[in-house]
């Protein structure tokens, strides 16, 4: 018995200094090529100004460079055969769209709009020390009320689609401020109340939906979808039904791009911004410098909220490609855009300027998706690299920030080896003598 | 005798500042020899140097005279160098052997002997008698015992070079007394021992040699038994410190801060924490809160601020009831307050040394304009405040909160504090952690304000700021005031028999009418 353990013990032992021995050799090998790659690019990272938004571009840029790599790696070893032309098309992104690569720019910067909101908002929640996972229900409640108003409405007349965008905003405020609501007074942690309030959400809409007034007005009966808003609350196509026609592209981009600059100047300008951060960054201190840190984290959690309500607001308003109107089909899963908003917040490091490139190289990668199934891969290999990529940009605002630390270490293990060499020399010389 | 430990021409540069300026530093086998130096002075940075923490920019270390490199604390450990750290860094929910085993578990194909450890850790504890409870979990014994594990920790690991990383600030001076002995213990043992302090009584008690640094500079090493504590201060400050504050007769005049029968009562006990508690304080007086700590003055501290309710009571300040108003209203009507806790309340540690300057300013003009921050103001604030105030830190203004040493992150607070320029200043554990010549500063800025005519209540626990600071003195005593003498019409033993509540003279019965004409009565004798 223990001859066998034995055995068996020393069989386990030879294979682990084996495998020891190979990773080793290749991790030299990789740390020498690192260390000239670094060696290239360290005189110009002196020059960079390091602020921290430069560090945050930087990390960003490394961890999609080092994302798309691994993700190639991947993917080579997933499919050899068909890897070239998947490598090809992963990086067209829309220019695979058959239609024409218009149409494919159109249709990807309108697929990016709600997550550009919902991006936005949880960066801003995270500017303020809170993590709002919530933005699912938040979009689906701005989604619902924006519906009813776009759909009940008629009387409002050119009013309409203004109101209901604002009854979106107005929705997704209340389902943020609630769990904001209970962690100011109650120190329930915003993280389990957003969470559940994204299932609240999804079964009240539909359930409601299924009430009996709503189910004949609201609902289509046939298609378990809610019937088109009407004309008039339909979101303008601004000029983009001239410049990218039939990609269903309309004017909520730049509302986007614009609510992206308001927050921006909003955390970084003002006094409100200020005392928004300040309870994010240290509560206490906050309320010891005469900020009243419970409404500051219910406002917080609430205008969180109202910006992904508007990102609802504004996906069911949408005309879409044939002009005829984006519906909701009551289905029991949570939407994903709310989700989508996380790893773009994360890959933007919270900067609300960020998240409008993030959200588009994002959207970018994911429109490759279908072409790529047509060379053999599954339709989730997007995500797989776009998870990548997001760990990796943990990972490389780390790597940037001490990249000088790392070329020290270099160097130093450079004279360490010098003055080792020179010791020993002299201990020659002393012998000799 | 030999030195155990040199470390020659060490220089450390961080971004914008040479926190150590090649510094040479020995240690003979077998002595204490102790590291003095300002807050800010290169102290921590030479011992994390030492522990492997940082690399040295440049320099290099010695050990029995033969070059090493230590690159990280695991090297640090195999040359036989351990370090109590101020903040412990010991696993709470484990019990004391885990700990003192945790990474060089004795074992037999990875199954920990616990009993074999526990044998070995239980004879080292006779020989240096070090008490312990090994199944306890850390966060159930005192911080003294605590500190034992950490000592136990690096004697487990046959370390013979010991870093004290300001051991004693945590602990009462019964406590300090046991680890004057045990430090004692260790040295006839023959292990080699750094004492980092601020406590010049310490020093002189225990230790063989001082080396004093400043700036980053090495001033001098000496033998204790050749040197004085004046000598020492003067090395460290670079100047004569005066122990013994010199104040102008005070001028008082009228009441800025009245308290009426303030009552909290604690969440957890239900005991009335500050009880029934009624006092005024003047323009032009400074009046201080004494008492052995846990008596209820931290929670007078936060009451008056406005971090917590009164359940009871009335605080009157400027003429304003201002009892059930906002802690901004306070801010903006009269009030500054240095926290007793800096980390906690007084500073946001990731935000930058100016918007902390500008924590109480910002929303009110000239900082801000339509709802807009004025970045200018704010940076000119700062530039002013760092100067006037001697804040030290890497990067002046821009530099972040949590990279400033204790020491300066009070001063940047008393800065601010003063800088607003309110009527009363509430000042509590104002100088803890400084070192002399910063506490002489602080002291220095608190009794000028009183000459400008500020009304400034302090809370301490430190008998000699108590002493030396105040025209008037409060002793605090379960929630209650029992004493209100002015500081010249009593001495320390006296105070003491109150602070124990051995004495008491009840200074305000329970009715309303009367404290206010014994009040009266008090003040005219002050006057």
């Amino acid at each position: 018995m223990k001859k066998i353990f034995n055995s068996l013990l020393n069989t386990i032992k030879k294979t682990a200094a084996f495998i020891a021995k190979v990773a080793k050799k290749y991790f030299n090998l990789f740390t020498k090529e690192a260390k000239k790659i670094g060696q290239k690019l360290y005189p110009t990272w002196l020059k960079i100004k390091k602020s921290d938004s430069t560090t945050a571009i930087l990390g960003a840029l490394l961890a999609i460079v080092i994302g798309l790599t691994v993700g190639i790696l991947l993917m080579i070893v997933i499919n050899p055969s068909g890897s070239l032309i998947g490598i090809g098309r992963l990086l067209r992104g829309f220019y695979n769209e058959p239609k024409g690569a218009l149409i494919g720019f159109g249709e990807m910067l309108a697929q990016a709009t709600p997550i550009i909101f919902t991006g936005l908002a949880i960066a801003f929640a995270f500017k303020t020390g809170l993590f709002n996972i919530g933005a699912s229900g938040q979009f689906t409640v701005g989604l619902f009320v924006a519906a009813l108003i776009g759909i009940l409405g008629d009387k409002l007349g050119s009013f309409q689609w203004i109101v209901a965008v604002l009854g979106g905003m107005a929705g997704g405020f209340l389902w943020g401020f609630i769990p904001g609501f209970f962690k100011a007074k109650y120190n329930v942690h915003e993280v389990i109340t957003s969470i559940m309030f994204n299932y609240i959400a999804l079964y009240v809409v539909n359930g409601l939906l299924k009430s009996p007034f709503l189910k004949t007005q609201v609902v289509n009966g046939a298609t378990n979808r809610t019937v088109a808003v009407d004309q008039a609350a339909r979101t303008s196509y601004g000029f983009f039904d001239t410049l990218l026609p039939n990609s269903g592209l309309d004017i909520s981009i730049f509302i986007a791009i614009g609510t992206a600059i308001i927050l921006y100047i909003v955390l970084n300008k003002t006094v409100f911004g200020r005392e928004l951060k300040g309870v994010g960054l240290n509560r206490h201190a906050s309320k010891y410098a005469g900020v009243n840190e419970n409404k500051s984290i219910m406002l917080s959690m609430g205008i969180s909220g109202m910006i992904a309500g508007l990102g609802g607001a504004l996906l069911i308003l949408a005309p879409n490609v044939y002009n005829l109107g984006t519906p909701y089909s009551i289905e029991n899963t949570i939407m994903t855009q709310g989700f989508d908003g996380i790893p773009v917040a994360l890959l933007a490091s919270s900067n609300p300027i960020g998240v409008v490139f993030s959200t588009l190289f994002v959207s970018y990668i994911k429109s490759a998706g279908e072409a790529m199934q047509s060379a053999g891969f599954v339709l989730e290999i997007v995500e797989i690299i776009i998870a990548i990529i997001l760990y990796f940009s943990a990972f490389a605002l780390i790597m940037t920030q001490n990249l000088g630390n790392i070329k020290k270490l270099f160097n130093r293990f450079k004279k360490k080896k010098k003055d080792s060499d020179e010791t020993n020399n002299l201990e020659v010389k002393a012998g000799e003598n | 005798m030999q030195n155990i430990i040199e470390m020659r021409n060490i220089t450390k540069q961080f971004p914008g500042i040479k926190a150590n300026d090649s510094v040479n530093f020995e240690l003979r086998k077998g002595e204490i020899h102790a590291l003095l130096g300002e807050n800010g002075a290169g102290k921590s940075t030479l011992m994390s140097i030492l522990f492997g923490i940082y690399l040295p920019t440049s320099g290099q270390i010695f050990k029995n005279g033969s070059p090493i490199s230590i690159e990280s604390p695991n090297d640090a450990n195999e040359f036989g160098i351990g370090m109590v750290h101020q903040h412990f860094k010991l696993v709470e929910v484990f019990t004391i052997l885990d700990n003192i085993i945790m990474g060089v578990e004795p074992n037999k194909a990875g199954f920990i002997k616990r009993n074999q450890a526990k044998k070995e850790i239980k004879e080292l504890c006779k020989l240096y008698d070090l008490s312990v409870d090994l199944d306890s979990r850390v966060q159930d014994v005192s911080v003294n015992m605590q500190q034992r594990t950490e000592i136990l920790k690096m004697l487990y690991r046959h370390n013979d070079i010991l870093i004290f990383d300001e051991p004693t600030a945590v602990l009462t001076p019964q406590e300090i007394e046991q680890l004057m002995n045990t430090m004692m213990y260790l040295k006839k043992e023959g292990k080699s021992i750094i004492f980092i302090t601020h406590k010049l009584d310490e020093i002189m008690q225990v230790c063989d040699r001082v080396t004093v640094l400043r700036r980053g500079k090495v001033i001098g090493t000496v033998e204790t038994k050749n040197t004085t504590k004046e000598d020492l201060s003067r090395m460290m400050v670079g100047r004569d410190v005066i122990f013994n504050i010199e104040k102008k007769p005070q001028q008082l005049g009228d009441v800025v801060l009245e308290v009426n029968n303030l009552t909290v009562v604690s969440e957890r006990t239900k005991k009335n924490v500050v009880d029934n508690v009624s006092f005024r304080v003047r323009q032009g007086e400074i009046v201080c809160i004494a008492g052995v700590d846990g008596n209820g003055q931290s929670e007078l501290g936060l009451v008056l601020s406005g971090l917590i309710k009164a359940n009871d009571g009335q605080i009157i300040l400027d003429n304003n009831d201002v009892t059930h108003k906002s802690i901004r209203f306070r801010n903006d009507n009269g009030m500054s307050h240095i926290p007793e806790d800096r980390h906690k309340h007084g500073l946001i540690l990731d935000d930058s040394l100016a918007n902390n300057l500008a924590l109480k300013k910002y929303h009110l003009n000239p900082f801000q304009k339509h709802g807009f921050i004025q970045k200018k103001s704010i940076v000119d604030l700062a530039r002013n405040l760092i100067e006037g105030f001697d804040v030290r830190s890497g990067e002046g203004y821009k530099s972040k909160a949590k990279n400033l040493s204790g020491g300066n992150q009070q001063k940047a607070i008393i800065a601010r504090e003063i800088n607003k320029n309110s009527s009363l200043l509430l000042s509590i554990q104002t100088v803890r952690g400084l070192d002399v010549g910063a506490v002489e500063f602080a002291h220095n800025k608190i009794i000028a304000e009183r000459d400008k005519g500020k009304a400034v209540l302090m809370i301490s626990f430190e008998l000699d700021e108590v002493m030396n600071v105040s025209d008037r003195i409060l002793v605090m005593y379960e929630g209650r005031i029992v004493k209100n003498v002015l500081t010249k019409d009593i001495d320390v033993e006296e105070l003491g028999l109150y602070m124990a509540g051995v004495k008491e003279d009840i200074v305000y019965p329970d009715k309303l009418s009367e404290p206010k004409q014994k009040e009266e009565a008090n003040n005219e004798k002050n006057i």
